[in-house]
């Protein structure tokens, strides 16, 4: 029934102008707001990384919401892949030689990782409250503890696996970190069981100070990590 | 505002008014020049009206100053040879049309402006625009029948 | 239009790859000749803003390297890139859009046409790991384009194209040049001798020659390989 108004379109065809481009360059290109630049930046972001946090979310609620069982040590044991994923995502660009291009645009690779950063780090935020919560349910822990001991293994991974993939660049990089957090992944499962005594009421001070210095430990290294990004590696 | 959809969109009603690329595209770089004389922020209701009545006073300045060609005589398009076919079919439709009919089509069909905005740009009321829209679609769908039936 | 590079050095710990070069770049064509390891794409980084130079200072228009403005009319192809696995050439490009700031309608747009002008709008929507290296290449000069770069800075532009592609993208810079600034690297003569208004030639990270070519010059070609050398030239010849 539109046929008409497609055939009208083809009628007003005119041909195509021939100074518009050196014209319309006076007034520069049109600029994307921040606002829009993270939007952009989500869509960037790879798909599994959306879908890691989705399983282990789903995992956490089906345990603790439908079996009725408690999930702490589970959820404490898989935020390690959390961790994992975030890292390799803001390490992304070094991985496939991509950083040379993104140095030298107008939204510079500082930009991106940072608003990489954010955007990961605000999902994984919400993520670990919701988290906490469920792991808190069948746990019969004080939520101060039950939160420090999903966040801990969360923080060392990000930690190790930054300082990792900072030193060694690369696939490599990306392959340690995946060791490093499978290492942590393993061992919290099995130590909680085996010595008992780390997650005794009186260790707790200890969970929180190292808990804290890794949060510290983070920042560094994030900071480091902006700061080489404003100059390509000497290869 | 996309200014280079803009600019394609005044040039194009620049060239139906004036049947000249050349005409066509200084009045569409003299509308954006004196459109950005204001500074002032606009709605992108109020910048498009804007754009197209300063580009709408340049067409009847120029085509005062010039003959235009009539609408036979348009350039040939490059286009294959089905396209061509077509375009001089469709071309022989456009020229049974007024100018008045052919700039309400343009504008609302092809670049789009809404009905509100037309109206203010030719001074009439919303619904007069409708209505002439109404009959000059109709006459273009005719026009186009007959065209079909003569092939 | 210009691009004033006053006295740009870069020296790493035990020596000096690029040794207070000064130029004056205006709107046209310059080739960049030199023997690998000349300093030629360490120059090119400094000019981009990625690489940090260790003295001097690179303005376009009043604007320093480091400013957002500088990189906003700049198009740069590396000699060398990456792309992320999953991308096809029309997601690099609508990617490296994004990073450059263009709206969502115009990037669309300007993506087609660029893929056009490099002809690959039929393998725009294949992945980019399915690209012969001169469609990879051609990737990357659509790439430095999408900005409308009044600043085009490109290493080794013409590496990986055949023959034709050559001669296509030759017609492409003369073109370029006539509106903006274009710097090309090379090492391979004949891809400048007749395109480049002004050729600068660089030798152990200083300039040695800089200027327009002309003919009662002599022979470029001869120069140049007076100048480095046959065998470093010999296999590109």
């Amino acid at each position: 029934m539109n046929n008409w108004k497609r055939e009208l379109r083809r009628t007003f065809a005119a041909p195509p102008p021939q100074r518009k481009r050196e014209f319309l360059r006076q007034w520069g290109m049109p600029r994307m707001s921040v606002f829009r630049f993270l939007l952009t930046q989500t869509g960037y972001i790879r798909k599994w990384v959306w879908c890691v946090s989705a399983l282990i979310f789903t995992a956490a609620v089906v345990g603790a919401g439908v079996l009725s069982r408690n999930m702490l040590w589970e959820i404490s044991a898989l935020t390690p892949l959390l961790a994992l994923v975030a890292v390799c995502e803001s390490g992304r660009s070094e991985c496939y030689e991509m950083a040379e291009l993104e140095l030298a645009t107008r939204f510079s690779l500082r930009s991106v990782t940072m608003a990489r950063l954010c955007i990961l780090g605000a999902e994984n935020l919400v993520l670990l409250c919701l988290l906490t919560l469920l792991g808190l349910w069948h746990s019969g822990f004080p939520s101060l503890a039950a939160g420090v001991y999903i966040l801990t293994p969360f923080l060392l991974t990000s930690f190790l696996g930054l300082y990792a993939l900072r030193r060694i660049r690369g696939r490599e990089g990306v392959s340690v970190c995946a060791g490093l957090a499978l290492f942590i992944s393993v061992s919290v499962f099995f130590t909680h069981n085996s010595l008992p005594y780390l997650y005794a009421e009186s260790c707790l001070s200890w969970w929180i100070a190292g808990a804290l210095a890794l949060c510290a430990g983070i920042a560094t290294q994030y900071a480091t990590m902006l700061k080489q990004t404003e100059e390509l590696a000497w290869n | 505002m996309d200014l280079e959809e803009q600019y394609d969109k005044i040039y194009r009603y620049c060239y139906f008014r004036l049947h000249s690329r050349e005409l066509a595209e200084d009045v569409t770089q003299e509308t954006f020049l004196r459109y950005f004389e204001h500074d002032y922020r606009l709605t992108s209701g109020a910048a498009l009206r804007c754009l197209y009545t300063i580009a709408r006073n340049l067409c009847v300045d120029v085509s005062r100053k010039a003959q235009p060609l009539p609408l036979e005589e348009f350039p040939p398009i490059e286009t294959t040879e089905e396209q061509t076919m077509t375009g001089i079919a469709v071309k022989s439709v456009l020229s049974k049309l007024d100018d008045g009919e052919r700039e309400l089509l343009l504008l609302r069909y092809v670049n789009e402006v809404p009905v509100a905005e037309i109206g203010r740009l030719l001074g009439i009321s919303r619904f007069a625009v409708y209505r002439k829209l109404l009959s000059a679609s109709n006459r273009f769908r005719e026009e186009l029948r007959k065209e079909d039936l003569h092939e | 239009m210009e691009l004033i590079i006053d006295r740009l050095s870069k020296q790493y710990q035990n020596r000096i790859a690029v040794d207070r070069v000064s130029a004056k770049l205006h709107r046209g064509v310059y080739g960049l000749l030199g023997a690998n390891g000349a300093g030629k794409t360490t120059l090119m980084r400094m000019l981009c803003g990625i690489l940090k130079p260790t003295g001097g200072t690179v303005t376009f228009d009043g604007m320093d390297v480091s400013e957002e403005g500088y990189r906003a009319v700049l198009g740069y192809l590396p000699q060398d890139f990456g792309y992320y696995p999953e991308f096809s050439g029309m997601d690099f490009l609508l990617y490296l859009a994004a990073l450059k700031g263009i709206p969502r309608p115009q990037a669309k747009r300007r993506t087609e046409e660029l893929l056009e002008l490099v002809s690959l709008q039929e393998a725009g929507r294949k992945k980019i790991k399915t690209y012969s290296g001169g469609m990879k290449q051609r990737l990357g000069i659509a790439q430095a384009l999408l900005n409308d770069p009044k600043l085009l800075v490109l290493d080794e532009p013409t590496a990986g194209l055949d023959p034709k592609e050559r001669v296509r993208f030759r017609n492409l810079i003369e073109s370029l040049g006539k509106d903006s600034i274009v710097l090309l690297s090379t090492h391979i003569v004949s891809d400048i001798e007749h395109i480049a208004d002004e050729v600068l030639m660089m030798k152990d990270g200083q300039l040695i020659f800089q200027g327009a070519w002309n003919e009662d010059r002599g022979d470029l070609e001869k120069f140049y390989l007076s100048q480095f050398g046959e065998e470093n030239t010999n296999g590109e010849l």
